[in-house]
């Protein structure tokens, strides 16, 4: 989750492509619905209703902060059917993407304490990205609508842009405010001291290797290559007889996975 | 030992179904539970949600039956792959990635969840799958021919069965990649939606367009006395997982569709040039499964049909199918798709194990939803208006002020249409209210219409009904062609092409009857129901859900099981 949004992140902010900052928003909005996604599940696991109350009212948010990138994306790509493509939304995507996995939901795998913990990290960290990246988000708008010639939509859909992403600063430091204060409140101060310590020391970990993900990709891929080369002597192996016509309902072969 | 669980996963929606005694007791679709549109990941919460709710155990499972041979299916692929191993590459890279995480290693996912022995577990065949969910809905002392057509299953596209007395034979099938389905995600992924989801929409735009490139798509596929082909060279699904068209399909057709272009104006070029594309799509789709139908009936001598599969979830050429002279009597489930497929696997297991046919299923066969968090929260997140004594009278009011409102009845619906439990309902008469709902609550594109639901008298009276399907239009399974008095007085639910989707009541099934009761005496006779869910979302499971889904379309009015409520704080 966090790699693609850091090396986005630093594309954007070197200012190298404009395409960038579409990629950008594209990525965060995954993060924020998958975000959405874990405070639901977690707003279903809970038994306190207080704070599941707080956990829906939190997904409320993180969708619509979803809903808000999403429009922004929409308005600026509209005209671009390559860009447009590649930043097509599909909620599945998230669970293929590594933000959610969907075989534990993180209320479940860390409990409750921690859980606080690990939210008030990350929205630390999504609240310092923004709050880095909203001025060159807005002068890459800015570029954008001044060539349109347009002045008054350009005036409105930069002020648009900066609100959109300065509502989003807002609602992060809230949620950041409301776990870290949960957490300090009801784990013992050791714990939540060393969990504090522990979520930094996985972010950086993050960071390491988001840094290195080209390398990653490509390392992949040679190897897959290799490995198919390996493969391909032994092809003849995968040509298969064609599976039986009749009686196909019967207890014969049916525990054979093939 | 009793329980037998089918279970879709790993392609597209997955999904467990368990029969007990007989009959489907519970169906559950994972992404219900996950809340991600489209989960297909092994159905860890589905199990789950079965050993809590259903009390199913290691000891009252008899089989558990998996809906595709996964070793077979990877195979296939491999072979494909391999042809052309260095061109294709992304592919094979793909394929072996899934070798570990796929489904060759279900069981070790089912252990973690239901740790039963290995000749508790069996592997029905992909298409046999589809092909027995679609026989449930069936009467099945009755000869069939059951076609079967997707994307890909086990490496097979295509598949003609013939069925008589519980023995099921195999008469024809082709395999990948000469695939229907794949030529129509093709042309969905050209026009900028999402391949596997978005094929419904392609189906919606093609009304506004001719279909101007029959010829042309004509080339791209054929069936001809039983050989069905793609002409390769306008596609790339088969070696480039981001991209299904070639260079050569954006030469002829243009550029692939932009957000603009996708926006309906009446006249406007760009749209029209992609409606153009879907509706020679549709044409030559609906040409090919005629021919299909056509042969079929000719291989097995029999004109009952059965329909499944990913295609037949499109019910307008489900439509065109059924008016085939052929065809006598024709059947498409609720959930042709992948996950209703769970059932069809559960099918398998109880055929395999000798008992006798299960029940018809119900079409609200879904679980419950059960969660004791979820009664105490309800009174923070809503405020009960009337109880369930009057809850009818006081929704139908509503109803006809011009408000919209949401059903979370017990039990959800197996496929991807809702029909009443988890609805959005207004009043079809009022143009503007739907007009609100289609584009403004619900986000859809303006192009696609909305479904009607009303009884069988009235639908009698307003649309020309196909007696060969008419127990299809209980769970919206195709469209019927309007008569003049409807696009009179519901023209707001009227496809542009003058057809509709729509959902036929027939007898007391459900308590959306008892709404439709409670609005006639208002005189209304037709309303509108479309899923409750935000668009790119499942439909909703449970309470917490509808009250989240309200808060973001900003819908005040529940109709529950418990009465009719009022959000806090809408």
């Amino acid at each position: 989750m966090i790699r693609t949004l850091i090396k986005l992140k630093t594309e954007l902010i070197r200012g190298k492509n404009r395409n960038f900052l579409w990629m950008f928003l594209h990525e965060f909005s995954y993060a924020e619905f998958s975000s959405a996604i874990e405070m639901l599940q977690a707003a279903k696991l809970n038994y306190d209703i207080k704070i599941s109350k707080n956990l829906i009212d939190h997904a409320l948010d993180e969708y619509n902060h979803t809903k808000l990138m999403r429009s922004i994306i929409s308005k600026y790509t509209e005209d671009n059917p390559d860009i447009f493509r590649n930043v097509r939304f599909c909620p599945n995507h998230t669970i293929k993407k590594g933000y959610v996995d969907p075989s534990k939901f993180l209320f479940q795998k860390y409990g409750i304490e921690r859980f606080f913990i690990f939210v008030g990290i990350n929205e630390q960290n999504a609240s310092k990205i923004f709050t880095k990246l909203r001025n060159r988000c807005t002068d890459t708008l800015r570029k954008i609508d001044s060539k349109s010639g347009d002045q008054q939509s350009y005036a409105y859909n930069v002020t648009l842009a900066s609100d959109v992403i300065g509502k989003i600063i807002r609602d992060e430091e809230n949620h950041e405010n409301f776990s870290l204060i949960y957490a300090s409140r009801n784990v013992k101060k050791w714990k939540f001291l060393f969990f504090l310590l522990w979520e930094r020391i996985l972010n950086n970990i993050r960071h390491f290797c988001a840094s290195n993900s080209t390398v990653n990709k490509w390392v992949a891929a040679s190897i897959y290559l290799i490995v198919i080369t390996l493969i391909i002597p032994f092809r003849f192996a995968f040509s298969i007889e064609p599976p039986r016509m009749n009686n196909l309902v019967s207890k014969e072969n049916s525990d054979l996975m093939l | 030992m009793s329980d037998i669980i089918g279970v879709s996963a790993f392609f597209h929606d997955s999904s467990v179904a368990l029969i007990r005694n007989g009959e489907l007791t519970a169906f559950i679709k994972e992404e219900w539970l996950t809340r991600i549109k489209g989960t297909s990941t092994f159905p860890v919460y589905g199990l789950e949600y079965l050993k809590k709710h259903y009390d199913v155990t290691v000891e009252s499972v008899e089989k558990v039956s998996f809906y595709e041979k996964p070793l077979r299916g990877w195979t296939e692929m491999m072979n494909h792959s391999l042809q052309k191993p260095f061109f294709r590459w992304r592919q094979t890279s793909t394929l072996l990635k899934s070798f570990w995480d796929g489904p060759l290693f279900f069981r070790h996912h089912l252990d973690r969840v239901l740790p039963v022995q290995k000749q508790q577990v069996c592997y029905c065949p992909h298409h046999l799958s589809h092909a027995l969910t679609a026989l449930a809905y069936a009467d099945q002392t009755r000869d069939w021919t059951a076609i079967v057509v997707d994307g890909v299953g086990d490496g097979i596209t295509a598949s003609i069965f013939y069925v008589r007395n519980g023995v099921v034979n195999c008469l024809w099938r082709t395999k990948f990649p000469h695939s229907i389905g794949l030529f129509y995600s093709t042309i969905t992924d050209y026009l900028g939606f999402s391949v596997n989801d978005g094929e419904y929409k392609v189906m919606g735009m093609s009304a506004y367009g001719d279909p101007i490139h029959q010829d042309v798509m004509g080339e791209m596929i054929q069936f001809n006395e039983g050989i069905l082909a793609l002409n390769l060279s306008w596609f790339e699904f088969d070696h480039n997982p981001k991209q299904s068209f070639s260079k050569k399909f954006v030469d002829v057709f243009g550029p692939p569709a932009s957000n603009r272009d996708l926006k309906y104006e009446k006249n406007k070029a760009g749209f029209k040039r992609l409606a153009d594309v879907a509706s020679s799509a549709q044409f030559v789709t609906e040409e090919i499964l005629k021919d299909l139908v056509k042969y079929a009936i000719s291989l097995t001598g029999c004109s009952n049909i059965l329909f499944s599969g990913g295609v037949g979830q499109n019910c307008l050429a489900m439509a065109k199918l059924a008016q085939l002279k052929e065809v006598i009597e024709f059947i498409v489930p609720p959930s042709p798709g992948d996950s209703g497929s769970a059932l069809g696997a559960a099918i398998f297991a109880n055929m395999v194990s000798n008992r006798p046919p299960i029940k018809l299923p119900s079409i609200y066969p879904g679980a419950s939803p059960a969660s004791p968090l979820a009664e105490n929260l309800n009174k923070e997140l809503f405020r009960l208006e009337t109880s369930p004594n009057t809850m009818m009278k006081k929704s139908a009011y509503l109803i006809k002020s011009g408000e919209i409102i949401a059903t979370l009845f017990d039990r959800p619906e197996t496929g991807p249409r809702a029909l009443g439990n988890r609805s959005l309902i207004c009043d079809a008469g009022q143009a503007d209210v739907v007009a609100k709902l289609n584009t403004l609550i619900k986000q859809r594109e303006s192009f696609r219409p909305l479904a009607p639901l009303m009884r069988k008298s009235t639908a009698g009276k307003y649309f020309y009904l196909n007696k060969k399907a008419e127990k299809c239009y209980k769970w919206m399974g195709l469209t019927a062609i309007a008569k003049p008095s409807a696009e009179k007085d519901i023209p707001s639910v009227l496809h542009i092409d003058g057809t509709a989707r729509l959902q036929v009541v027939d007898g007391k099934v459900g308590k959306i009857c008892d709404l439709l009761e409670a609005v006639e005496k208002l005189d209304i006779n037709v309303l509108v129901n479309t899923s409750f869910n935000v668009a790119g979302d499942p439909i909703v499971f449970d309470i917490i859900d509808a009250y989240v889904n309200m808060q973001r379309m900003g819908i005040r009015w529940l109709l529950s099981d418990e009465g009719l409520m009022e959000i806090i704080d809408a």
